[in-house]
């Protein structure tokens, strides 16, 4: 906006005598202090101090941009990857959380001031295009400017030219005032004054934007991850440590208390395949249900959030970020056949509820296996490794609590029908399968994650940017794609001068007003050109 | 004066009213036609595509490739035409532009619909999205068979005047090279990650792919206007390469120092995203 305030000083109307002279009072005999504080406050409200500061802040969140900020989730892995060298330096330099740094904030503070005080200097002048027009002037002023065309019509009388002139100015969408002194007519012909003031507008929306900067600096971004049925109310945020940089301490987990209560209700992934992984290239969503209760209100609120469908609770807003391994399965369905003969059941397990059999036995799930094995020792192998990562179901089986009426407990396993089918006639897995009463087959069952992981937003700045960044782009159409023109067109002596200019789009300006010049030749020349 | 500068400077002097150009007689709209006929043309194919099935039309890739045989073509025609004017080059330029401008869309909308036939349009019927969700944006294949055809669509239609029907000499062989690059990544079509599955996704890469066949085709005329003022092809062979140095140590710092690295020898991208 630099350039457009220059054009502003550059193109002010002539200020009246003496403005420009005009010194502090008082300027031979100040003290070294209000010239120092004198030239700290010229240099504050000038343009290229706050180019500067701009060109500085731009490097800064380049910097930002190209070193990974701490509050994200993948930068533990990223810190790791460094340098000791790099991790100490870009610590020191506070480049993990550079938008939160001291000296980028004082940056920001500085061009916040200079963007003000350098607009309270120049508004009067952008000002007075608009209260103190230049509504006369001379046939050598118009013969001075930038665009210039006389046009000599002897014949016409004074009257004739001047309504000629005026028509002309109007018909190319001029407004136009007419001023008459003694034997000279002025006729000052102007667009889009308003223009002058557009770039006062694009500084607005700027401060807009820092002022909804400097209040999203007072929030947080976090993480929670939360399996259903349990509940927390805590947000987890990644905190680097600079005095312990080349530790394993180097990144601390801050956690945040937060004002409510987030209960999972149920964690859902939707497939593409069914039958597929649970790979993000298989993936329709996941959707997590919560109830968020209040701790001041003890109101409770039911939400759904799932993919690119946050949501907005108090300020806080939820987005779900990511899903927790191990694999596991949402519901189940069972087939249990009592082992002495008989009819079996069909049974539906969720994974955090029970189901009853017909004989009163309680079944629960008490861990699900995706890539179920057994080891020589004729043990269940459960590598952690493999249950963590992988998101394949290669052979499912569920392990299961059980209750009998009369209060007896046990745990049984249920595989797959193929394996079961494969291994029925292992004797060593015998003792796995059946409980000495039933035998479980799991039938059927929905593929998903353990735990979802939501990210968690509070920003009180947000809103106050998107306002900023929608007048920014707004002003900043309005500044570029219009433009201020003026031109005088005198009328002396059968003679009619044209001179005039424009702050920007001086082609276009010229086009308008040679056009005007050809009116006053030709009230008709327009019709003959065919435009417009 | 060369032949290419002169050729530029009768075709910017000529007048709007000389321009029997597509050799269309005198309808108003006649010289509309080589961006209007490929639109239509491209959404028949489409319209046929979703009653018939896969087997009336071609494979989006065949379309496509077909696309860059007629773009090589044109930008044959219209390079030779700037130094050779020949009206029937001219025009076989503008006509063989136009077929490419047809394959190329028709390309880019039947893949549309073999996106969302693979997954049997269960994003629509099981998620609760509309047919945006299966806009062919999902990676820089998609777009730069959207970025041809926008470029293209341009040129066509700023052929429409005389005096800037030559762009389509610099701007054919642009959109020849970018569907050249296309079809090398290859076609195969992309599982598109949840996260992407939104309504700013058409958004997003629609904006970005039609200002960029807009600022290609600004790009040509800029170019244009630099032979037509005799700036010297060493000074604007100098410029460009100093902006492909500037470019070329940005991306390798937007790497953090580690993807296009020349002293590496290792050119794995690892953009910042
Ligand atoms: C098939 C094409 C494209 C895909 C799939 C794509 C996807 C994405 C994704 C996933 C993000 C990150 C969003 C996030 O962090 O929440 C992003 C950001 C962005 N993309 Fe694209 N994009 C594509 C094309 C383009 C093009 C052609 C442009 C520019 C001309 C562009 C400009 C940007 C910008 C400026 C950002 C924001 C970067 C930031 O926030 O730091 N994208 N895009």
């Amino acid at each position: 906006m630099a350039g457009a305030s220059e054009i502003v000083i550059e193109n002010a109307p002539v200020a009246p005598d003496g403005v420009e002279e005009a010194k502090p009072k008082g300027g031979q005999n100040r003290s070294g202090l209000s010239v120092v504080i004198d030239g700290f406050l010229n240099l504050l409200s000038s343009v290229p101090f706050g180019i500067v500061l701009l060109v500085l802040l731009i490097i800064g969140c380049m910097i930002g941009m190209l070193i990974q900020q701490q509050e994200l989730e993948s930068f533990p892995a990223y810190y790791a990857e460094l340098t000791p060298a790099e991790k100490v330096v870009y610590g020191r330099l506070g480049f993990f959380d550079i938008y939160h740094a001291t000296y980028f904030n004082l940056l920001l503070l500085l061009l916040s001031l200079n963007i003000i005080l350098a607009s309270i200097d120049h508004f009067p002048a952008a000002w007075s295009f608009i209260t103190r027009k230049k509504l006369t002037a001379s046939p050598t002023f118009a013969m001075a400017q930038k665009f210039k065309e006389k046009v000599e019509l002897p014949q016409l009388g004074h009257q004739q030219l001047v309504e000629r002139a005026t028509a002309a100015a109007r018909k190319m969408r001029f407004k136009a005032r007419v001023t008459q002194t003694n034997d000279r007519t002025t006729i000052f012909a102007e667009r889009g004054v308003w223009n002058r003031l557009g770039a006062y507008a694009v500084h607005v929306g700027l401060l807009t934007i820092f002022v909804g900067y400097f209040l999203t600096g007072r929030g947080h971004t976090g993480s929670m991850r939360i399996d259903p049925n349990q509940s927390s109310d805590r947000m987890l945020k990644n905190e680097f440590n600079i005095d312990n940089a080349n530790t394993e301490h180097a990144i601390n987990v801050r956690e945040l208390e937060l004002p409510f209560t987030v209960e999972c209700l149920d964690f859902q992934q939707k497939l593409i395949n069914k039958g597929g992984s649970l790979g993000l290239g298989n993936t329709l969503d996941w959707f997590t249900t919560v109830r968020i209760t209040d701790q001041e209100t003890g109101k409770k609120t039911d939400a759904l959030i799932h993919m690119n469908t946050p949501f907005d609770y108090r300020g806080y807003r939820f987005f779900q970020q990511s899903y927790g391994m191990p694999a596991t399965a949402r519901v189940m369905k069972l087939r249990v056949t009592p082992t002495s003969g008989g009819q079996s059941q069909e049974i539906t397990v969720p994974r955090d509820g029970e189901a009853k059999l017909a004989d009163g036995t309680r079944i629960r799930l008490n861990w699900f296996h995706a890539n179920f094995s057994v080891g020589r020792d004729q043990q269940v192998v459960a590598s952690r490794e493999q249950m963590f990562t992988s998101m394949e179901y290669e052979n499912p089986a569920a392990n299961l609590g059980y209750v009998t009426p009369d209060g007896k407990q046990g745990e049984v396993w249920a595989f797959n029908e193929t394996f079961a089918n494969q291994v029925s006639n292992a004797p060593f897995m015998k003792k796995f399968m059946d409980n000495g009463a039933y035998q479980f087959v799991l039938t059927d069952f929905e593929k998903a994650p353990t735990s979802s992981i939501l990210s968690i937003q509070f920003d009180p700045g947000a809103r106050v940017v998107y306002a900023g960044f929608t007048i920014l782009c707004l002003m900043l159409i309005a500044v570029f794609f219009f433009s201020h023109q003026r031109l005088w067109i005198v009328v002396e002596e059968g003679n009619v001068y044209l001179g005039g200019d424009a702050n920007r789009n001086r082609l276009g300006f010229e086009d308008r007003a040679k056009k005007v010049a050809g009116l006053v030749r030709d009230p008709q020349s327009l019709k003959n050109i065919g435009h417009e | 004066m060369s032949q290419a500068m002169k050729s530029i400077n009768a075709a910017m002097g000529a007048k709007e009213a000389a321009a029997p150009q597509v050799g269309l007689g005198k309808l108003p709209f006649a010289n509309f036609l080589p961006a209007i006929l490929p639109l239509v043309g491209a959404l028949l194919v489409l319209a046929a595509r979703i009653k018939f099935g896969p087997s009336v039309t071609p494979a989006d890739g065949t379309l496509v490739v077909l696309g860059l045989l007629s773009y090589i073509f044109a930008a044959a025609a219209l390079v030779t035409n700037f130094w050779a004017p020949i009206g029937f080059l001219q025009r076989l330029g503008l006509w063989t532009g136009s077929l490419g401008f047809f394959f190329n869309l028709a390309g880019w909308l039947v893949r549309w619909v073999a996106a969302g036939e693979r997954e049997n349009w269960i994003r629509i019927t099981e998620n609760g999205k509309t047919f945006f969700s299966y806009i062919p944006y999902t990676n820089l294949y998609d777009l730069s068979v959207a970025f041809a055809f926008g470029a293209a669509f341009t040129t066509l239609l700023i052929s429409n005047r005389p005096n800037t029907r030559f762009v389509g000499a610099i701007s054919f062989p642009l959109i020849m090279l970018i569907l050249l690059m296309a079809v090398f990544i290859g076609d195969r079509f992309v599982d598109l990650p949840p996260v992407l599955d939104s309504y700013w996704r058409p958004i997003h890469v629609g904006v970005a792919s039609l200002s960029y066949g807009v600022a290609l085709v600004s790009f040509a005329l800029s170019v244009v206007y630099l032979i037509k003022d005799g700036v010297k092809s060493e000074a604007i062979g100098v410029a460009v390469t100093a902006f492909f140095i500037v470019g070329y140590i940005v991306v390798w710092l937007m790497g953090g120092f580690k993807a296009f690295d020349p002293a590496s020898f290792n050119y794995s991208l690892n953009p910042v995203l």
